[in-house]
């Protein structure tokens, strides 16, 4: 492939230690995903030349802008030809809109006349043409955030950072702009940071989990969140994870038995006693008993988006509302899922 | 959805002693118009030694303003852009002519630049040059306070913002940091210049009393009070020209806001 972004990006924190080694084919998304105070942020800074690294390099386009062994490189963050888009817009308050997203290009020295006409071009392609000549305070917070994406843009930038852009606003603005991002980065080289698998999906071909520092998984979107490693990445992907081990041919966890001939996964296959998590969706979780069930003591109950999540003495199971209606702490109940409906992953 | 000039939960009955306080800054004003003696008054404003005072305060303050801006302004970005100790420092530095009597502060010019001080050789004592020096030297830390407050507000985010896009260091001051600034480099620039205009203490010890080189209109004031040369009334006609030129300065500059003025 080539190389859009080639990083390997060591900053050293007070309790712990980021290490993230990240590629991006030029043209390519990738987002980044992990819990709050994994090291995501501290991973952007640092591409984007506001974080220095305590070891470990980082190229754009082939060309060394951060390198500590020697020879030193430090590029400064305007010469990277790398832009960082927040959560907050940040458009200047004293610049029109039209001159905020010219602001790059006229930075790089073209005229202001070809600037203008350029910014014009990209208001339209971030759907607020005619909106030039307004001043950021009087635009809605999706709108800003729409000519903040213009403006990072207009500066075509080598590697465009995202860090959480949508978090800020209501879904429904959010949608849109995930929309509208998802055409205009098409084409551009892109890490994205964020919270929410959406975007991911929409957004990025491949997906990273960062958790604690260390990418702990990382692979096409949809299949990290069909397989998770972690219970981070299946909180994320809304599914059930349970680790359990290997045995006989089949999954155990406790009293819980989960078998089945038509299984031929590789995981199954595995020698006994090897962790084996089992993935399976809420909704096909039964709680009728039944061939292969099993029996859990309910400890707690919280309602979910898509149901209930039901805590036992087994572990936690995200259940269907119908499943799990009726259930209250102390109950026993019996928990069953078709064993062709569960994917085993191996647990590293 | 600024909440400035919403009516607030202060007790109504402060606003006793906020009238005493407007009626203390304005009454001694009214007092000084009251004496003036305008049978004579553009008689006494356009003699000619109250004529080259005003000019030569004016010419100075300007000169002196300028001065400030271009060092002050730098100095207000350093100390703004520093560690937390290293600005109390400077700060504390840039106060101390603030807080300093005048006085003190025009012998300490003196020794600096006086016949036998330091920089002696340049012969500045007692010139129009010195007169600047002594303006810029008490005028400089009002300029400075009040930019460094503004650019330390403003914040280093839309810098680096900008710095993503591209922009360089000097294309970053120029259109980023100096415009969001700008509100509180208008206030430092109007304390500054009236500070400079109203200067007489260290500008008597250090450059003097002649009349046409260094007699600016403080000191204009000062010598016909005392009675030497001009009299009472011609007093009184300067000082209304000074408070006159001083509004003017404030009206002009309040009505040129630049964009960034929220």
């Amino acid at each position: 492939m080539s190389a859009g972004l080639q990083s390997h990006v060591i900053v050293r924190r007070e309790h712990f230690t980021v290490e993230v080694a990240l590629q991006v084919a030029v043209g390519e998304t990738v987002a980044v995903m992990g819990p709050s105070g994994a090291g995501k942020s501290t991973l952007l800074q640092a591409l984007a030349g506001l974080q220095s690294l305590d070891a470990g390099e980082i190229a754009v386009e082939g060309r060394v802008v951060d390198r500590v062994s020697k020879p030193r490189v430090r590029t400064p963050p305007m010469d990277r030809g790398v832009v960082l888009l927040g959560q907050e817009p940040r458009l200047f308050p004293h610049l029109t809109v039209r001159e905020n997203v010219a602001f790059g290009p006229r930075a790089a020295g073209t005229d202001v006349r070809a600037a203008r006409v350029g910014a014009d071009d990209w208001l339209v392609r971030v759907g607020l043409p005619g909106a030039g000549d307004r001043m950021p305070r009087d635009l809605s917070g999706g709108e800003q955030q729409r000519v903040a994406v213009a403006r990072a843009l207009a500066a075509s930038p080598s590697v465009v950072l995202l860090d959480e852009p949508l978090v800020a606003l209501d879904p429904e603005t959010a949608g849109d702009i995930r929309r509208m991002l998802r055409e205009q980065l098409a084409s551009t080289t892109t890490v994205a940071v964020t919270h929410d698998a959406a975007d991911a999906v929409a957004l990025a071909e491949r997906l990273l989990v960062v958790e604690a520092g260390r990418v702990t998984q990382s692979g096409p979107v949809r299949e990290v969140l069909a397989a998770p490693a972690s219970g981070f990445v299946a909180s994320i992907a809304g599914v059930n994870r349970l680790v359990g081990v290997a045995d006989g041919g089949g999954w155990r966890r406790g009293e819980m038995r989960l078998t089945s001939a038509a299984a031929g996964s590789r995981a199954l296959a595995a020698t006994d006693g090897a962790a084996l998590a089992a993935v399976f969706r809420p909704g096909d979780v039964r709680v009728d008993g039944g061939e292969q069930s099993w029996s859990a003591v309910v400890t707690r109950v919280e309602p979910t988006l898509g149901g209930m999540r039901v805590h036992t003495d087994a572990g936690a199971v995200d259940l269907s509302l119908d499943a799990g209606a009726g259930a209250a702490p102390g109950d026993v109940v019996r928990l069953q899922i078709d064993p062709a409906l569960v994917r085993f992953v191996a647990v590293r | 959805m600024s909440t400035a000039g919403a009516p607030g939960y202060a007790p109504r009955s402060l606003a006793v002693p906020a009238l005493i306080g407007l009626a203390f800054l304005l009454l001694p004003l009214a007092a000084l118009v009251a004496r003036v003696e305008w049978s004579t008054f553009l008689a006494d404003v356009t003699s000619v030694a109250a004529r080259s005072a005003l000019l030569l305060s004016l010419g100075t303050g300007v000169i002196a303003t300028l001065l400030c801006i271009l060092i002050g302004v730098p100095l207000a970005l350093t100390i703004a852009r520093s560690g937390p100790r290293t600005a109390a420092l400077l700060r504390a530095v840039v106060t101390v002519p603030l807080v300093l009597p005048p006085m003190v502060g025009g012998v300490a010019l003196l020794y600096l630049f006086g016949r036998a001080g330091w920089l002696g050789g340049l012969g500045i004592a007692f010139s129009t040059p010195a007169v600047v020096l002594a303006q810029t030297f008490v005028a400089l830390p009002f300029l400075v306070l009040a930019v460094e407050g503004a650019v330390r507000t403003a914040g280093v985010d839309y810098e680096r913002t900008a710095a993503a896009l591209g922009a360089g260091r000097w294309t970053i001051l120029r259109r980023i940091t100096l415009p969001l600034a700008a509100p509180g480099i208008v206030a430092g620039v109007v304390l500054c210049f009236a500070r400079a205009i109203g200067e007489f203490g260290a500008t008597a010890l250090f450059a003097g009393n002649r009349p046409g080189v260094t007699q600016t209109m403080p000191l204009a004031i000062y010598t016909a009070f005392n009675g030497a040369g001009v009299t009472q009334g011609t007093a009184v006609a300067l000082a209304l020209l000074l408070l006159a030129a001083a509004i003017v300065v404030l009206l002009l500059v309040r009505g040129w806001r630049p964009g960034a003025a929220r």
